[in-house]
């Protein structure tokens, strides 16, 4: 009886333990301080343990001293002493882990500080990224080594000699997403092999522009659903690119020949909406419109890749603004179909929703594969449109009114310029403005605090002191409206494109040096201000755009800000009291 | 020598207490990495042995003080039981313990002696296993109802089944949703239940929550959400996901078959006027998670006005597939993971981990950045009235237990509770399910009671009696503890010749006997405690499934469960191996010891006996027809065997049917359980039991045929079966566990060529606790049949089938 009575108790205990172990566990879960030091500057503090990780905003390339990039965190203080092997890299750029800096804590306290490292670029005769997660990719080290030697040997039929070049097979492990993001921050892969398709890479890879070519390599590895992907233009690249669709993806393609240069993309225009072109259409504000627009995600075949039908969409999207429709009104779907003209023809008759078809070929061509009939399949098939990389055909699938304006838009865009369907007919809506002798400048402030230092206070702030001054100078400000607008506090990239896209902006502040770089918005000459100290950031730009509507009174506020010999207001305690200021 | 006696007694328990101690810190530190854990297992053996040791200098002590080898043998033991400190102060006080103990009075028990049992039979309703059946049959009765009134709170809930088809999807396909019209071809079908409270009429249509469980689990896991969110006032659909349960259809793409089931219930306005189309909720935990975001997004349209999911709940799910997908979301959303999640170790990249996901789940809604730069968990952002609304939680539990856990269910129904506008004041802290998970669980307990009854009720009919029909040379277990413990007590001279030749009794158990036994015990354990992984990552490897949710087939088309069916081949395998080998060497010994030394050999081919199907009657062995007719009779015992298994088997899933058609309660606790059976489940079963087989045999000849002959105690044999068959399962918890909270990872993370294996350790949950009971089973069927064979066929047949039910198939039926 005593015997059960302990055994009984004994079992109570140990579940008690066990309800209990939880908490208990908290005890393992050490925090460890991390301090962000970049260019001698703190970025913050950080708390992370062995459950919790700390999300960091990486150094942006306008922290990056010239000539170099951020290669990562690390732990040496000294890091600029050493040499590039014996940089020892703390984790990931934009995430901070406790297994990453669990080493190098110091003292009672937990807490250690990481340095940001900067450091040029290797240049690598070329850089072959596999994927080393063998259940999916089906490549293995021994399968690489073999490819290694196969390659060598193609090259040196080709006269190279692989053996005193600096090639590199480098093979990233993780899931899709990780893998993409450690070749785009290493930076120098030129061909990757064995991830998927288009699809895959750009929406789990986040690679959407990042690569120029993807094909399938059906025979590579032991999977025969993978790809190689191609990154840069170069003749090396293009060479064993090739080498490895002729190989592995059965395809029979001429190899291109040294010294062929391949020009330079020109740089697209920014799609400035021509009124002389485009068509004025009134539509009534309630109106709802549907396009589906179906492109040939073959990529190979159609020469249209996933970056290409982006660009479409935003001209498209612009231009249709301009025509006179409401895009809040529009649902518009862009949607790729892979595989051969029969399945990807299968697939929208199947779909049964397609307004308009890019990317496939002739009418022989959809009749003879897909067995498509012209008048009931399709209305009209028409050639010569280039919206990738080859002139293929669009077809539209009905007679909806948006449906024919945008296959007129397409063919006038990429094609042969032809006439738009006939306006439509109800009236505008809402009467047009009076004009009147009323002046507005719009500045536009970067909202993402953590970069640009700027915070609703400062910009209302600087908005009344920027009043005083006006007022100053004799304006009335009944009739001077200062319109200050959060442009918004994505990427840089996004930002500049709303700006551009609202065309209305006379100054912006707040982003940095690569407002036109990377933000690709247009600076007037000679109106540019940098390293502005904003906030608790630095290196900020003050701006008046290209496309400002009222310069001059932008321009007199830029010079009021700047001063004849850098003394301008942007140099006084009031500009410090404020939070934008330049340092003395 | 009383004195020094028990205080060697105390040593060795202490010794055996430290030995497990030893071991579990030896798999502490092998869990860590660190090569101490090879001293820690060494200190366990040695701790072990020493036992061993001291046991066997008390058991041979006739004075205070003790012979020289003795007293050597002592020292030697006192000096090893350094390893575990209360021990080696035990036996230097027994050591240096010299004097005789004082007269000391010894209570003795005598028990009274037994009345000599009448020759008077029982009529077999007054059997004690009748008895126990039908007590057994009616506290299954009992607590499928009770299950019942908690599932359909107290009958204000109507819960029933139904099957989704293509037809039902086409018919309703006039309305498209958003563009896309969600049917599918073929012979799949969807299984539903759906979940109605009595508040959900036409005229006052109630909100709707659809509900999706993760990976190899079924609509039934998920019940407790249904229960809960029913019982507030929502109309709950749960479904079994592609290849899962009652689902036949393997594909898992798309929202796993969500979305035809919410196209379904949303355009069928004939029966489903209850349901309020404008408040579509949708949760999914795990996989079902993932699944979810894909719905919610897949129908999201342009607005919260027109999407059609207007709440979805993300739970366990961080994929940055799923994430892409949180700014096409127009709905109110909210993410929960577990903080003890295992899983969070694939997601620590700057584009993938759950402080990444958590902070674009705030920010990226309806297509804006909100621009947070951290996340306040259980902080509401946004605006429930236009579909902005997030809100991130993070329990204190891990991931398989996460839709067990009390905070999480609270969480997940105020969520809906507000976003659906289900009016309810019902505290989200106020939960029922229990109640039915608890009385299932008595279910289940209740009906393996009535298995093993109904085996002994079935053993005194004339049909099976013949089983246990003993030839007279034939010796039951019984009567040798009996034998064992006269001789111990010094009153039956039985260890003579003529004693062992007939069987009665064993060589009392050595050192050298004792050493083996628990060395190939520590031996097995440890083989299934390290093999398990790595025959997992095999199974991946060798079977067509391998680790894809997209290959069908007929060959072995269980893809988590092939993990398991090469664990118990191996370990069954070597199990065998080692009980012949190791009888098969000490009847050896005996040999070449009577060959060399002239000692009169033991051998114990007894432990055979037990193995053999014998038949019935008398045999004449010189007589051709007396022998043909025995071989009869035993081939008639064999199918006797069989028949009864399989008796038992149909007896106990015609339980599990009965109980759901009338109660709609299956037998289930937690990770446990016992489902109705589908024709692909039962098939898929029908390649598995042959092979796995060989482990439950194993464990049944273990238990009865090894351990079972110790002579000890029936509690303690039960006791040492089980540890003895769970322990190894046991420790993979224990080292994978003490890595995950030690480090953050689990240590059984990735495998090989980086394979995911961390779901094959959330199997080990049930598993350890079946591996528990089987030895006890087994042990129980052969006390009743006298046989190995039926008690391994039939527990083979059961939790086979309960796991197969349990898990994921990808059988193209």
């Amino acid at each position: 009886m005593k015997k059960h009575i302990v055994a009984v108790l004994l079992v109570i205990v140990m579940c008690i333990a066990a309800v209990s172990g939880c908490s208990f566990m908290k005890s393992f879960e050490r925090d460890v301080q991390v301090t962000l030091m970049v260019n001698g500057e703190n970025r913050g503090v950080y708390t992370v343990n062995i459950f919790n990780n700390a999300v960091v905003e990486a150094p942006s390339a306008a922290d990056a001293p010239q000539g170099t990039k951020f290669y990562g965190w690390t732990a040496q203080e000294n890091w600029e002493e050493l040499d590039r092997d014996q940089i020892v890299i703390a984790g990931n750029a934009g995430l901070i882990r406790y297994d990453d800096v669990k080493d190098y804590v110091k003292g009672d306290g937990w807490s250690v500080t990481l340095y940001a490292a900067f450091l040029p670029p290797i240049p690598r005769d070329l850089v072959v990224a596999w994927y080393s997660k063998t259940a999916t990719s089906g490549l293995t080290e021994e399968y690489m080594a073999t490819f290694t030697a196969d390659m060598y040997a193609f090259l040196e039929t080709r006269d190279y000699n692989p053996e005193e070049m600096d090639i590199v097979i480098r093979a990233y492990d993780g899931n899709v997403g990780p893998s993409c993001t450690n070749i785009l921050s290493d930076g120098d892969v030129n061909i990757m092999v064995g991830w998927g398709g288009n699809s895959n890479l750009n929406s789990t890879g986040g690679m959407e522009g990042k690569y120029i070519d993807n094909n399938a390599v059906a025979s590579l590895g032991s999977k025969d659903n993978r790809y190689a992907a191609r990154l840069d233009d170069k003749y090396l690249t293009r060479l064993v690119y090739t080498w490895i669709l002729n190989t592995y993806g059965g395809q029979q393609l001429e190899y291109p020949e040294p010294g062929e240069v391949i020009p330079e993309p020109e740089p697209e225009p920014e799609p400035e909406p021509e009124p002389s072109d485009l068509p004025t259409y009134t539509v009534g504000a309630d109106e709802q419109f549907t396009l589906n627009i179906a492109w040939y995600a073959k990529t190979g075949t159609s020469g249209i890749a996933q970056t290409d039908m982006d660009s479409l969409k935003t001209k498209l999207e612009a231009d249709l603004q301009t025509m006179g429709f409401t895009l809040a009104n529009i649902t518009l779907t862009i949607t790729g179909y892979e595989g051969d003209v029969a399945e990807s023809c299968a697939a929208i008759k199947a779909a049964g929703n397609v307004d308009i078809m890019v990317g496939w070929s002739g009418n022989s061509n959809l009749s003879d594969k897909a067995g498509w009939v012209e008048g009931t399949d399709f209305l009209k098939n028409v050639g010569g449109v280039k919206v990738g990389s080859t002139a293929r055909y669009v077809a539209k699938l009905n007679e909806n009114f948006l449906t024919n304006v945008v296959f007129a838009w397409i063919q006038n865009t990429y094609g042969t310029a032809v006439d738009y369907p006939e306006g439509y007919g109800w009236e505008p809506s809402t009467p047009e403005p009076e004009p009147t002798d009323e002046v507005k400048l719009v500045i536009g402030w970067y909202s993402k605090t953590s970069t640009s230092g700027l915070t609703e206070e400062i910009m209302n702030n600087f908005k009344a002191a920027l009043n005083t001054y006006l007022t100053s100078q004799g304006y009335d400000l009944t009739k001077v409206t200062i319109d200050i607008r959060d442009i918004g506090s994505g990427g840089v990239a996004d930002v500049g494109a709303a700006v551009n896209a609202a065309g209305d902006y006379d100054m912006i502040f707040g982003l940095g040096v690569n407002i036109t770089s990377q933000g690709k918005i247009a600076v007037k000459d000679g109106y540019r201000l940098d390293n502005v100290l904003m906030g608790s950031a630095n290196k900020r730009t003050i701006a008046i755009t290209e496309s400002s509507k009222n310069s001059d009174l932008a321009i007199t506020v830029y010079n009021w800000l700047k001063g004849e010999n850098s003394d301008g207001w942007l140099y006084t305690e009031d500009a410090k009291e404020v939070g934008i200021y330049m340092a003395a | 020598m009383y004195l020094k006696s028990k205080l060697l007694k105390a040593a060795a328990i202490c010794l055996y207490v430290f030995t497990a101690l030893w071991f579990v810190a030896a798999a502490c530190f092998y869990a860590l990495g660190n090569y101490w854990y090879i001293g820690f297992a060494i200190f366990a053996l040695i701790s072990l042995y020493d036992g061993f040791v001291i046991t066997s200098v008390r058991e041979k002590m006739t004075a205070v003080k003790l012979e020289k080898g003795e007293q050597i043998k002592l020292l030697v033991c006192w000096i090893l039981s350094i390893v575990c400190l209360p021990a080696f102060v035990l036996c230097c006080i027994a050591y240096f313990r010299n004097t005789e103990d004082e007269l000391v009075v010894i209570r003795q028990n005598i028990a009274p002696e037994k009345p000599a049992k009448t020759a008077k039979k029982t009529p077999f309703y007054r059997t004690k296993s009748f008895i126990t059946m039908c007590v057994a049959f009616g506290m299954i009765i009992v607590a499928s109802f009770s299950a019942m009134c908690f599932e359909t709170t107290g009958f204000s809930v109507k819960v029933s089944d139904f099957t989704l088809t293509s037809d039902m999807t086409h018919y309703y396909n006039n309305g498209e949703i958003n563009g896309e019209a969600y049917t599918f071809d073929g012979d799949t079908t969807y299984s539903v239940t759906m979940y109605v409270p009595k508040t959900a009429t036409e005229e006052n249509p109630a909100p709707v929550v659809f509900v999706l469980p993760g990976f190899t689990r079924t609509k039934a896991t998920m019940s407790q959400y249904a229960i809960e969110l029913s019982r507030r006032g929502a109309v709950v659909f749960t479904s079994d996901p592609g290849g899962q349960g009652g689902t036949n259809e393997p594909s898992t793409s798309g929202a796993n078959g969500l979305e035809y089931l919410v196209q379904y219930v949303y355009n069928n306005t004939d029966d489903f006027k209850f349901c309020d189309k404008t408040r579509f909720g949708a949760v999914g935990h795990s996989a079902g998670g993932g699944n979810v975001v894909t719905l919610a997004s897949d129908m999201a349209g342009t607005s919260f006005e027109t999407s059609v999911i207007k709440s979805a709940y993300v739970s366990g799910y961080i994929k940055l597939s799923s994430i892409n997908k949180y700014a096409k979301l127009n709905c109110n959303a909210a993410l929960s993971y577990a903080y003890y999640d295992e899983g969070s170790f694939r997601y620590q990249s700057d584009i993938e981990s759950f402080e990444v996901a958590s902070l674009r789940f705030i920010n990226e809604v309806s297509g804006k950045d909100n621009g947070y730069t951290s996340v306040a968990f259980d902080h509401g952002y946004g605006d429930m009235s236009n579909g902005t609304y997030r809100i991130v939680h993070r329990e204190n539990i891990n991931h398989c237990f996460e839709m067990y856990d009390g905070v999480s269910i609270a969480n997940t129904v105020d969520f809906f509770n507000e976003t659906l506008n289900m009016g309810s004041d019902i505290g989200g802290g106020s939960q029922v399910w229990f109640g039915k998970e608890f009385s299932n669980g008595i279910a289940l307990a209740a009906a393996f009671t009535f298995v093993i009854a109904l085996c002994a009720v079935l053993m005194n009919t004339p049909v099976f009696r013949s089983l246990k029909a003993k030839k007279a040379e034939e010796t039951s277990d019984d009567e040798i503890r009996e034998v064992v413990q006269e001789e111990e007590s010094g009153s039956a001279p039985l260890n003579t010749v003529q004693g062992r030749a007939a069987g009665l009794v064993r060589e009392k158990k050595t050192v050298a006997h004792k050493v083996i036994f628990w060395t190939c015990m520590i031996v097995t354990a440890i083989i299934a405690c390290l093999d398990y992984i790595p025959l997992a990552n095999l199974s991946i490897e060798i079977f067509p499934t391998g680790n894809s949710a997209s290959v069908y087939t007929y060959v072995f088309p269980a893809r988590m469960v092939n993990a398991i069916l090469l664990w118990a081949a191996i370990n069954g395998a070597i199990g065998l191996v080692i009980f012949f080998g190791t009888t098969l060497l000490e009847n050896l010994y005996e040999y070449i010891m009577f060959k060399v030394k002239g000692i009169q050999p033991a051998y114990d081919w007894d432990k055979f006996k037990a193995i053999k199907i014998t038949g019935y009657g008398d045999l004449d062995k010189g007589n051709k027809k007396s022998v043909l007719r025995y071989v009869g009779r035993v081939l008639l015992n064999v199918g006797k065997a069989i028949l009864l298994a399989l008796v038992m088997f149909g007896a106990f899933y015609l339980l599990v049917h009965l109980s759901y058609w009338i109660f709609h309660q299956d037998f289930r606790f937690m990770l446990v359980s016992a489902a109705p059976i589908n024709a692909r489940m039962f098939v898929t079963a029908l390649e598995y039991w042959p092979i796995i087989f060989v482990f439950y045999i194993s464990n049944s000849i273990r238990v009865n045929c090894s351990i079972g002959r110790e002579g000890w105690k029936e509690w303690k044999v039960l006791l040492v079966g089980a540890l003895a068959n769970s322990l190894g399962l046991a420790f993979i918890l224990l080292i994978n566990y003490v890595c995950f909270f030690t480090t953050g990872s689990p240590f059984y993370g990735y495998w090989g060529n980086n394979t995911e294996v961390w779901l094959y350790v959330n199997m080990v949950f049930a598993l350890v606790v079946m591996m528990f009971i089987l030895p006890i089973f087994n042990r129980l069927i052969y006390r009743i049949t006298g046989n190995v064979w039926t008690g391994a066929i039939v527990w083979c047949m059961i939790f086979v089938m309960m796991t197969i039910s349990a898990s994921v198939s990808y059988i193209p039926m």
